[in-house]
Parts: structure tokens; C-alpha cells; sequence
């Protein structure tokens, strides 16, 4: 483990201004318990959220405040959603490496604009 | 997210797909809440439930001890209590309401349904009214000896039906030789029962709840091999839609507008099982188990659109790899993409064109790569590898770190294996990262051979397959 580079690296944060959400969260939540037969029978409960039209935000194709472009991976990464115009956004599921899905919640006669802070949890 | 709750004993844990298990707690200060009920041994059912976002599960509460080794059913109501309807020992049916008070659920007595003969594979719902409806298989072996489908009420919470347990009930079918299977479902001030007799004929009755009189018997449709492969539900404009898996193959879907029935649609042709359908507003939306080969299947989701159905995986955690390399240290070439080769049922179609095996010798490695977190592999292989060792790896985001897969060492050596890495999805590492192979970035797992082979190892299929049957949607 390189300890420099760790410092250098980690617990990084960038903030994305007013960011529009336009991805619907699914339109179907389907939650579901099954059995999965391996001589021992597993029961096993399943969530998808499923038939949406996702808001997939890849980290590469954002710009900072500063105006530089966020990275293409973020290690373990936290994406805080702070609301701009009183429509309420949240993640569809938990940030990946690569990208995070944000959707708005149904029935908003707005799409949400938001400030995102993002910041790298080593 | 994927979790396992449990392992059982049972026959049947999630019972049949036509019967409820999952329920979210509609209202109040634990709206949202999911309970699951499921068979833990032959004789026992317990009760298991999550808050969002439901990766910890309560402890399990014992329900009954006394159930009969068949699948059981449940329903939920508007404040949470649930009643739970199974076959005892004596295959008599008898239902326990559980009483949802300031989060928890306590269990009732059991109250007998019926008691003439032997009954089995309840469902039960609630109407509007607080009526409870129980359907079941009545098999009345003291008179012909045949299957009907009955229907039996309570108006007192599950205390008495009918008349009695001695009460019979009403017949809503003829008489069968063999087992008949039915769904229920609520709506408009009617009870719509949807059942299979005779393995092929699915069945409708209909009952006006304000005068409790069942109309007529029609038919749905025909198709061979149905038994309790078919779920039905509501929609919010009073639709009726059927879905069927027949063992014969397919996907099918009908739809009842209140006056007439829709032609069959078939889904997607295929084989497939466990179907489930639920309604979002008036649009149907459709889960079954999909058969991908070698006896596993990958859960498929449908959607209508138009006077068709579009449809996808159901779950990125199953299914085909997004990338799958295949890597030989004396290849020319040393990566090769085999994708497509892996997600199909081709005998022996996964190899490296210089070495002809999956994998050969020391170095040598195949690549299992997914946009999204992945917890196992089925592994099929036309020529099964032996006298090699590999090393399973997964990447850290600096290194390749070794682990020993959760259903144990796999070196090739059988024709066909589901790799368990981690027991389910939640426990997979916290520090898998993605990374790049051969260019592609993806979550990656590895088998790197550290022993070559003798007999080298040749691939027909290889991606996140399961054996997930008997699905119960959330209610």
C-alpha cells in the first residue's frame, strides 16, 4: 500500500451544480421472495426496480464547479443530492465506481435541479 | 439486491405461483415495511420482515408448526394483520390471523376451515368488507374421490367458515381425477377466481361480493401442462390478466376486459416457469424464470407495449456476463472475447482458438466481467478438465485478491457447476472494484490456473445462472 498516493488520492470531493434529474425510479418494484433448490433449499428475496427510464450518470461526464471533469472511477463513492428547486431527486440504488442512477420521485409536475456533492470514501 | 433469507427443509418454501407470501404493510407508521412468510421445515412456517432498505431481516417468528409439507397461502389487510391459511397434518385447512400491533406480529389460534375430506393449497384473501374468502383443492375422498375447487367465507375474522368446518362450501368446479390449482384476486366488488383443472383447462368464476352469488364457469383458455404454473391479478381499471408458463413451453398472456377475453399473447417463446403478474395503474407487468440450458434459469421481466410485450433480464445479477475474455499465456492473441459464446447452450464453443481449451496451462485465465456486482457462475463444459488447479480472483482496485469460492474449490473438473463466490450478493467484497481488462471496464472475476491441466477443459456455456423456482411477488 502506497501511503503518499493513498493521501493524494483519497477522501476526494466534488461538487456538480445545478444538476437536472429527469430519470423516472421504475415503474415496477418488484420485490419477491423465491426458492433456489441446491439439495438444500435456499429462500431468497430478490428487489429490482424495473421498466424505468433510468438516469445512469456516468462520473467521466460531469463538470465541477471549477470546471474540471470528474474522473472516470470514484473508490466507494457517496453522492449527496441537495435540492435547488423544491422537486425532490434521490439514487436509484447505491453509487457504483463508475456511475450512479438518480431518478425524481412520481408525480412531480417538475424535473429537480440539484447540487451533487460526491466524494470518494477510502 | 439479492439476499438469502434462509435454507428449509421443506418441499415447497415459497409455495406455488398462484399463492401470496410477500406483502408490504400498506399504512400507518410501518407503511412500506416487507414480510415474508415461507416454510422453514415440512411442519413449520415462520415469518420474516425488513425495512427499507432491506438488507437486515428480522429474526424468524414461528407461525405454526403443525402444516402439512404442501404450499400454503397468506393475505394482508389494510392495518397490517395477516392471515396465514395452510394444510395441516391431517390435511385438514385451518388459518391463524396475525395481529400487527405497534410493529409486531403476534400469532392467533389456528381456526379450522375445513375438515370433510382432505384440502389442499390454500389461497385466502379479505375483501373490502372484512369478509375472508378461502379457494382450495378440496379432494373428497369419502364421495368420488375427485378434486374440486371450492370457495368457503368468514365473517368473523377467520373464527367460522360457512357453517362449519364440516361445511363444504360452494363447488365452483366440476369434478376431477387429478389435482386443480387456483388464484384469487379482488376487485369492483368482485371476487375472481382463476383456476386449472385437468392440467390444461384454465378456468374462470366470477362472484358479485354484494349478493355473494358465483356466475358461471367459463373458460380462459387451453393449453397443455398448466397446473399451478399461472398467476393472475387486477388491474386498477378492473382488467383481468392471466399469465401462463405451461410445461409445454412459452410465455402466454390473456387479458378479460370485464365483457370479453383478449386472444392469447405470447410473451416470449421460450421455456420458462414460475410466472407472476401484477398491474402498474392498467399496464400488466410480467416475472417468470426463463431457461437459459443445463437446468438453469435467469428471472425475465415483461412490460406491454402496445399489443405486444417488450422484454428484459430482470435482474442484473443474473443473466449473461458483459464481457467475458478468455486468456492463454502462449496465445497470439493472449485475450480472446467470448461474449457470445458463453451465453449460449453451443456445446464446447468457449475455448482459445491457440490452445483449444478454456483454460491450459499455469498463467492461463478466464474472465468474468459485469457492469454491475455478480455472486456466481454456471459453469457448463463439453470436456470436463482434470490434474489443473486454479485461483479465484476478484480485483481490489490495486491488486488481484485470492479467495475460496462460498460453495467451495472448482478446478474444471465437473460438467456442470454453479460457482457460488459469495453466498448471496450482499456479501460480496466492499472492496471489488472496476477495473479494466483487455480495455474493458467492468467488475472482474477470475480463475487463473496455478497447476496446468492434463486433460484440458472446454467451455459450452458459462453465465450467472440460478435455480430460482416458485416466485412470489410482493402483494
Amino acid at each position: 500500500m502506497n501511503i503518499t498516493l493513498d493521501y493524494l488520492t483519497g477522501n476526494r470531493k466534488w461538487l456538480v451544480r445545478d444538476f437536472t434529474v429527469w430519470g423516472d425510479p421504475g415503474t415496477f418494484d418488484a420485490a419477491i421472495i423465491a426458492t433456489e433448490d441446491f439439495g438444500v433449499r435456499n429462500v431468497v428475496f430478490l428487489r429490482e426496480l424495473l421498466g424505468g427510464r433510468a438516469q445512469v450518470v456516468e462520473y467521466a461526464d460531469l463538470i465541477d464547479h471549477r470546471g474540471n471533469p470528474l474522473p472516470d472511477t470514484i473508490a466507494n463513492p457517496t453522492v449527496i443530492i441537495i435540492p435547488k428547486n423544491g422537486a425532490v431527486a434521490y439514487l436509484a440504488g447505491s453509487p457504483g465506481n463508475m456511475s450512479f442512477a438518480i431518478a425524481k420521485v412520481p408525480g412531480g409536475s417538475i424535473e429537480p435541479v440539484a447540487d451533487l456533492i460526491i466524494m470518494e470514501m477510502r | 439486491m439479492q439476499k438469502l433469507l434462509a435454507t428449509s427443509t421443506a418441499a415447497r418454501p415459497t409455495g406455488s405461483p398462484p399463492q401470496r407470501r410477500l406483502f408490504r404493510v400498506p399504512s400507518g407508521p410501518f407503511a412500506g415495511r416487507v414480510v415474508a412468510l415461507y416454510a422453514d421445515s415440512p411442519g413449520g412456517i415462520v415469518l420474516v420482515y425488513s425495512d427499507y432498505p432491506y438488507g437486515d431481516w428480522s429474526a424468524p417468528l414461528l407461525v405454526t408448526s403443525d402444516s402439512s409439507d404442501t404450499p400454503f397461502s397468506a393475505c394482508i389487510d389494510s392495518t397490517g394483520n395477516i392471515y396465514a391459511a395452510y394444510c395441516d397434518t391431517s390435511h385438514d385447512l385451518k388459518v391463524r390471523k396475525l395481529t400487527f400491533v405497534g410493529g409486531q406480529w403476534s400469532i392467533g389460534a389456528a381456526s379450522t376451515i375445513i375438515n370433510a375430506d382432505d384440502s389442499f393449497r390454500p389461497v385466502i384473501l379479505k375483501d373490502s368488507d372484512g369478509k375472508l374468502w378461502c379457494l382450495f383443492d378440496h379432494h373428497r375422498l369419502s364421495y368420488d374421490g375427485r378434486h374440486y375447487v371450492r370457495a368457503k367465507s368468514s365473517v368473523d375474522d377467520g373464527a367460522t367458515w360457512g357453517t362449519g368446518p364440516a361445511d363444504l362450501g360452494t363447488a365452483l368446479s366440476s369434478a376431477w381425477i387429478d389435482p386443480v390449482y387456483v388464484s384469487v384476486c379482488l376487485g369492483a366488488g368482485r371476487l375472481h377466481a382463476v383456476y386449472c383443472v385437468d392440467h390444461i383447462h384454465l378456468m374462470m368464476r366470477i362472484c358479485d361480493l354484494a349478493t355473494a352469488v358465483w356466475q358461471d364457469e367459463s373458460a380462459i383458455c387451453d393449453i397443455n401442462s398448466i397446473d399451478d404454473q399461472f398467476d393472475s391479478a387486477l388491474s386498477s381499471d378492473s382488467r383481468l390478466g392471466i399469465v401462463v408458463t405451461p410445461f409445454s413451453g412459452g410465455v402466454y398472456f390473456k387479458e378479460h376486459d370485464g365483457l370479453t377475453w383478449s386472444g392469447l399473447i405470447e410473451v416470449e417463446n421460450t421455456d420458462a416457469r414460475s410466472p407472476q403478474v401484477n398491474y402498474a395503474e392498467s399496464s400488466p407487468q410480467v416475472l417468470y424464470m426463463k431457461h437459459t440450458g443445463s437446468g438453469y434459469y435467469v428471472p425475465r421481466y415483461a412490460s406491454r407495449s402496445g399489443e405486444t410485450f417488450s422484454v428484459e433480464d430482470g435482474s442484473p445479477a443474473f443473466g449473461a456476463f458483459d464481457k467475458v475474455f478468455v486468456f492463454h499465456s502462449g496465445g497470439s492473441p493472449q485475450y480472446q472475447d467470448k461474449t457470445a459464446a458463453a451465453s449460449n447452450a453451443t456445446t464446447g464453443d468457449v475455448f482459445h482458438s491457440d490452445s483449444q481449451a478454456l483454460l491450459d496451462s499455469a498463467g492461463d485465465c478466464l474472465y468474468l466481467g459485469g457492469l454491475s456486482k455478480f455472486h456466481r457462475a454456471a459453469v457448463i463444459l463439453s470436456t470436463i478438465g482434470s490434474g489443473g488447479v486454479v485461483a479465484w480472483e476478484y480485483w481490489d482496485g490495486l491488486d488481484w485478491v485470492q479467495f475460496v469460492p462460498y460453495s467451495g474449490a472448482f478446478n474444471f473438473d465437473l460438467d456442470n457447476r454453479l460457482v457460488q463466490f459469495w453466498q448471496d450478493l450482499s456479501a460480496a467484497p466492499a472492496d471489488w472494484q472496476v477495473g479494466p481488462v483487455y480495455g474493458y471496464n467492468a467488475f472482474w472475476v477470475r480463475a487463473r490456473v496455478t497447476t496446468g491441466f492434463s486433460t484440458k477443459p472446454v467451455g459450452t456455456q458459462i453465465l450467472a445462472g440460478s435455480k430460482l423456482n416458485d416466485l412470489a411477488l410482493v402483494r
